[in-house]
């Protein structure tokens, strides 16, 4: 795979341990189509296979994060891009410059960790245009931020302002506008001081578990946690620690 | 109420004066378990966890309990496990089995009194998910939240991976877990997950006050309510219902049930 590579609308770059996927095109709003979707599925599944890359960033050029599917346009078959973000085993950052609206708003959702600029506002509109959303939007948004909250976006479809995605619990962070791209990177840089084969099993535990019953769900964080006590990693992290010094993690 | 009266549970070999890494008071019907390693942050190491779990059966099997506040010496609630023991683990087929076959944990989230976890300065780790795993918590004003496992290459390993997104919602959770951010007492108020927070000096008598309340009613009752609550929420709707319904109807009876766990009521 290229260092860096650019197709159908969508860039791709890793470098050093972090992928960073991003949706170009600006001029539709990086509306999806059926080119776009299938390629973010094969750079998600591409990206699997590396096992250097700690994070991926999911971002957008122009003004706008995406505002959903391109209308229009006939779908030879059923592409589950959201899904295969949704399935990337690395934490996944969305860095939300603009608007995410319906299907761009349920591809948010299918991050782990969702960092916006003041200017992003957020909406599920599907309903006022006569569907549901079909990309995961009625699962994820229950499960983030609550039923009634995601029962009041879901009937109203109002758009709603990176305040109050905070505070709501959306989104992780808002910060203005020109600071997005220095907080991505911040936050970047704090999960690159992590374990990266710990982040993968956090988040597996999380996900995983919140489909199981509770004492299956701890079930299953204990056999992680104990897996990752063969790491050479948790021995330098404990080291470190001990010795006040900066872990060096090598996801082994 | 006087904390001048504790009584240590498990007592380290003569020779050494180490006191207890857990004190275990009651003040009438409430249970007060104070984490007592204040030189370490109440770091738990085995001897402390060991002493948690016998402290916590003793809770367990004492019918004058109704509440029982958790607690930490020193500066803080607790940092959680003491990393200083992690290089001296037995092997990870041992420490599995181990976990389960004294599981101090599920004997915490499972006790039929009402837990207050009382949390003032660092409730870290470990400590987060000790927070998370009583009934309620109530925090001092410097009280700080946080997961710094990741940064070690491990998780929470005492439910926080299960506990916190279900009591965050999944975003917040993984951000915290992911990331390691601290968590302020009032933003955690503001989450919902500290019911209450005060001046740090008001912190123990805010304890004895929510205990009491609760003390006030039946033990069964709470009991009760706590598996509704706890077992119910694990459930679809409709099992959640026919739970609530089975557990209302034992209200009355005249004798003292003790529910351990969905469907398996025992008479006392």
């Amino acid at each position: 795979m290229k260092r860096s590579a650019a197709s159908d609308g969508l860039r791709t770059r890793i470098a050093d341990g972090i992928a960073w996927l991003t949706l170009e095109r600006a001029h539709a709003g990086n509306r999806i189509t059926q080119a776009l979707a299938q390629e973010l599925c094969r750079r998600a599944a591409e990206l699997e296979e590396h096992d250097h890359v700690v994070a991926v960033v999911l971002a957008a050029s122009g003004a706008h994060f995406c505002l959903g599917v391109e209308k229009g346009g006939d779908w030879e078959r059923q592409v589950d891009w959201v899904e295969a973000i949704a399935r990337l085993t690395r934490p996944v950052i969305a860095a939300i410059q603009g608007d995410a609206l319906a299907e761009g708003l349920e591809l948010a959702l299918a991050c782990d960790l969702r960092v916006a600029s003041d200017r992003a506002r957020f909406a599920l509109p599907q309903l006022q245009a006569g569907r549901l959303p079909s990309h995961g939007g009625t699962q994820r948004l229950p499960r983030t931020i609550g039923r009634a909250r995601a029962l009041d976006l879901l009937l109203s479809g109002r758009r709603i302002d990176a305040a109050e995605a905070e505070m709501i619990g959306l989104i992780s962070r808002v910060v203005p506008h020109r600071s997005l791209s220095r907080t991505v990177r911040l936050l970047v840089d704090t999960l690159k001081g992590k374990g990266p084969i710990a982040l993968r099993y956090a988040k597996e535990a999380v996900l995983s578990g919140l489909d199981l019953p509770l004492d299956q769900g701890i079930r299953l964080e204990e056999d992680l946690y104990v897996l990752l006590q063969t790491t050479r990693d948790r021995r330098q992290g404990i080291a470190a620690f001990l010795h006040h010094r900066k872990p060096v993690f090598r996801g082994t | 109420m006087s904390l001048k009266h504790q009584t240590p549970l498990v007592q380290k070999s003569v020779g050494a004066h180490h006191a207890a890494p857990v004190l275990y008071d009651k003040d009438g019907p409430v249970a007060i378990v104070t984490l007592n390693r204040p030189h370490v942050l109440n770091a738990y190491d085995v001897a402390m966890r060991d002493a948690l779990y016998e402290t916590l059966g003793a809770v367990r099997d004492d019918p004058e309990v109704r509440a029982m506040i958790l607690r930490g010496n020193g500066p803080a609630f607790c940092t959680g496990g003491d990393v200083r023991e992690f290089g001296r683990a037995p092997s990870p087929v041992m420490a599995r089995e181990v976990r389960w076959r004294r599981d101090v944990w599920r004997l915490l989230r499972s006790l039929p009194q009402a837990t207050v976890a009382a949390v003032h300065g660092y409730a870290v780790g470990g400590g987060f998910e000790m927070a998370l795993l009583c009934d309620l918590c109530i925090a001092a004003d410097d009280a700080r939240f946080a997961y710094p496992e990741t940064g070690l290459a491990m998780i929470p390993g005492i439910a926080g991976t299960q506990t916190t997104p279900r009591a965050l919602g999944l975003g917040r959770g993984l951000d915290l877990i992911l990331t390691g951010r601290w968590l302020s007492a009032a933003e955690a108020y503001r989450l919902g997950i500290v019911v209450r927070v005060v001046p740090r000096k008001a912190l123990h008598a805010t304890a004895i006050d929510l205990a009491r309340r609760v003390c006030a009613l039946p033990s069964s009752l709470v009991a009760r309510v706590k598996r509704a609550v706890h077992d119910g929420i694990e459930l679809s709707l409709a099992d959640g219902l026919a739970l609530e319904a089975r557990l209302s109807s034992l209200i009355g009876r005249g004798r003292r049930v003790l529910p351990a766990a969905v469907g398996e009521l025992q008479e006392a």
